[in-house]
């Protein structure tokens, strides 16, 4: 199974995510993406989510616990 | 009761044109210039400005729109390696040439995520308390001071230039370079940014010895030395490298102090609202978002890659548009002029939006929550200094080139 996660701290709420892979993401009322309410993860493709995760501005989304954007500080 | 502006042409797609003195690059102080645009904005979606070839978007939706559409409308030059000079080509298929250089935009602001980051600037927390304490001691036992010109203007920079790399003895030219860069020159009547002045010049040049000095020693934790790393890793061109580096420089210049001097005008002269404000985390963070968002600074242009209609206005290939953030982020149908401090979420637009948000975001927040703190718990009570005669840059949203206090 998929695990998907959004760090509510980096997303700024640009719906990049939900134009990318609108049958997944969307941007909830507090301006914050999220997954669909009640979205069947199985039925998400991996490389459409790897996809919406690197139009992330702010690299907020990651893929089974993997943040694409993770890198290093040193 | 303000006489309603009126446009003094149209052009002939039927857009208005405002006379340009309606927007001056400098005013004095009690020259509401945002309420003028802010009756702009009512009466026209879209409007232009007499010898200002860019269509200027005023409404909230039509800007957030732009904003987060980079293929239709692109930045003008290729992102991050735009100030070293590259140019953005002269495609055909401009809208294709866009999402190329959209994509690679967003892979080199990944690149640089790890600078950016909240959790990365609050590992800045006691580096930056340490320099507005530094800066406030310089004030002895003054009753008074200008917060622009003794403090706002030294706090960002200083910060920016200590994790830049530059040693501290640079650190006043570089604040220097950077107040120069955006100051309105004599003469000047259009309203593009100027790069190519003595200031950018000294600026780009020293930004490039950092560079090469940042490649010859071991990586630790500047910025120049992360930017020499992914350039030695490859995931920078030698372009990006030294355009990011200038953008950090750039960024860390008059911003942060600009919004500083709009926030502390409004603790001065709401002290009901301050007394609420100063000791409480989030209400410092929500006030200081709020003050950003009804005195923006200036703006963002893009070009149209496709001919397209927005809003009923028919936008040709090759168009520029430019959004002046202060005129969508006031647009009551989404906030208006007014500041709430219990505002939330408070999605305005003057850090930009979507791919190109400001990636100093987080560093700007923090500046401001740090310098409110440190600041009151020397200063509590203080006020504008009686007779202050303000004056406001537009141009570059400079904001007020001083702001005398007193307590």
């Amino acid at each position: 199974m998929l695990r998907v996660t959004v760090d509510k701290e980096l997303c700024a709420g640009s719906g990049r995510c939900e134009v990318t892979y609108p049958a997944a993401f969307e941007v909830g009322d507090d301006m914050k993406a999220r997954l669909r309410p009640g979205v069947d993860m199985a039925s998400l493709d991996r490389t459409s989510l790897l996809e919406a995760a690197r139009a992330c501005p702010w690299g907020a989304i990651a893929v089974d616990g993997e943040n694409i954007d993770d890198r290093s500080h040193s | 009761m303000t006489d309603q502006l009126l446009p003094v042409d149209f052009d002939d797609r039927g857009i208005p044109i405002f006379d340009k003195e309606v927007l001056p690059l400098v005013v004095d102080d009690g020259d509401d210039w945002r309420s003028r645009l802010d009756q702009i904005r009512e009466q026209y979606p879209f409007f232009r400005f007499t010898d200002d070839p860019q269509i200027w978007v005023s409404r909230y939706d039509s800007a957030r729109h732009i904003f987060s559409n980079a293929d239709l409308f692109a930045e003008p030059g290729a992102g991050f390696a735009m100030l070293a000079g590259a140019a953005a080509g002269e495609d055909d298929d401009r809208r294709a040439a866009a999402r190329v250089n959209d994509a690679r935009h967003r892979e080199v602001r990944r690149a640089l995520l790890p600078h950016f980051s909240p959790s990365y600037v609050k590992t800045w927390e006691s580096s930056m308390r340490s320099i507005i304490r530094e800066i406030l001691d310089r004030l002895g036992d003054r009753r008074g001071c200008d917060f622009v010109l003794d403090v706002a203007q030294y706090f960002f920079p200083y910060i920016g230039a200590q994790w830049l790399g530059a040693p501290r003895e640079d650190w006043d030219k570089l604040v220097q370079w950077e107040h120069d860069v955006f100051l309105v020159p004599p003469g000047m009547t259009d309203r593009s940014l100027h790069m190519d002045g003595e200031a950018m010049t000294s600026l780009i040049v020293y930004l490039n010895q950092l560079l090469d000095s940042a490649r010859q020693r071991p990586r630790d934790d500047t910025f120049s030395s992360f930017i020499a790393g992914l350039e030695a890793d490859g995931t920078l061109s030698h372009d990006e490298a030294i355009g990011s580096m200038i953008i950090q420089a750039l960024g860390s210049g008059h911003t942060v102090t600009a919004t500083l001097g709009y926030l502390f005008h409004f603790l001065a002269t709401h002290p009901d609202a301050r007394k609420d404000i100063v000791g409480d985390e989030s209400k410092i963070l929500s006030a200081a978002e709020e003050v950003l968002r009804v005195r923006s600074l200036f703006g963002h242009g893009r070009q149209v890659t496709e001919d397209v209609e927005i809003s009923g206005c028919p936008m040709h290939q090759g168009d520029q548009v430019f959004v002046m953030y202060t005129i969508p982020n006031r647009d009551p149908r989404c906030f208006g002029a007014d500041i709430d401090l219990e505002r939330s979420p408070n999605q305005h637009l003057a850090f930009n939006f979507a791919s190109h948000q400001c990636l100093g975001m987080h560093w700007a927040r923090q500046s401001w929550r740090i310098v409110v703190e440190e600041w009151h718990a020397r200063y509590p009570d203080y006020e504008l200094a009686p007779g202050a005669q303000l004056v406001e840059q537009v141009y570059a949203g400079v904001g007020f080139h001083s702001l005398p206090l007193v307590w």
